[in-house]
């Protein structure tokens, strides 16, 4: 069964304790662009969509302030802008064109979020063994196998 | 504690951007573009995609909604 597995991707370390986090290897390009570029994000199912910083439209030869503006809250009280803008990820070998947000700050965190990612695959947090597993929508087998 | 895992000092590096390159953080700073550039002048050889971008996080749990 075709699937990606990314062990959980960093831990931080403070006063002896361990904090391990779920996050995953991916590449984002602009549309028609030649550089991929390479990020560790979160993987949030709390967050609605995936989320950038300014910084990284810079890197990615985007034009921030040409996309559709959104506000955006955190559960902490914190408010930002972002703009959405069209972007090539890379999951895997699984190339999807996704719109993502890009904060117009560059102090808010990576996170790669619901729409439209979990439509493409099932998602697993296996947070024993601290893995992430990704597989593929398509594959028909293992939605035979959740919802026989 | 995973032994591959790539692991971070909190308090060091608490809200900053980091590169890494072969596991190892080659470069940080405040914006991924300055971070991306030190990494790259140090490895010019890789390609854009060998250079891998962290934004470590502010605190330990963030959640972001829409505000409709």
């Amino acid at each position: 069964m075709e699937k990606y597995l990314f062990p959980y991707g960093f831990e931080l370390l403070e006063n002896k304790r361990v904090f391990a986090f779920p996050a995953v290897n991916i590449t984002l390009q602009k549309e028609n662009a030649k550089n991929e570029f390479s990020f560790l994000v979160l993987v949030d199912s709390g967050a609605e969509f995936s989320l950038f910083t300014k910084s990284d439209a810079e890197l990615l030869g985007i034009n921030i302030q040409q996309g559709e503006k959104v506000n955006i809250g955190g559960v902490t009280g914190d408010k930002f802008s972002a703009f959405i803008h069209p972007v090539i990820i890379k999951i895997g070998n699984e190339k999807i064109k996704i719109e993502a947000a890009f904060s117009e700050q560059n102090n808010t965190p990576r996170i790669l979020g619901r729409n439209p990612l979990f439509s493409h695959f099932f998602i697993i947090f296996d947070h024993k063994k601290q893995n992430t597993i990704f597989i593929p929508r398509k594959n028909k087998h293992f939605e035979k196998i959740l919802y026989k | 504690m995973r032994k591959d895992i790539l692991k971070i000092n909190f308090t060091k590096f608490k809200g900053k951007e980091i590169a890494i390159v072969q596991g190892k953080i080659v470069a940080s700073g405040n914006s991924s573009k300055a971070v991306f550039a030190m990494a790259k002048k140090q490895f010019p050889q890789l390609e854009t995609k060998d250079i891998t971008l962290l934004s470590v996080p502010r605190e330990k749990v963030a959640i972001y909604i829409l505000i409709k």
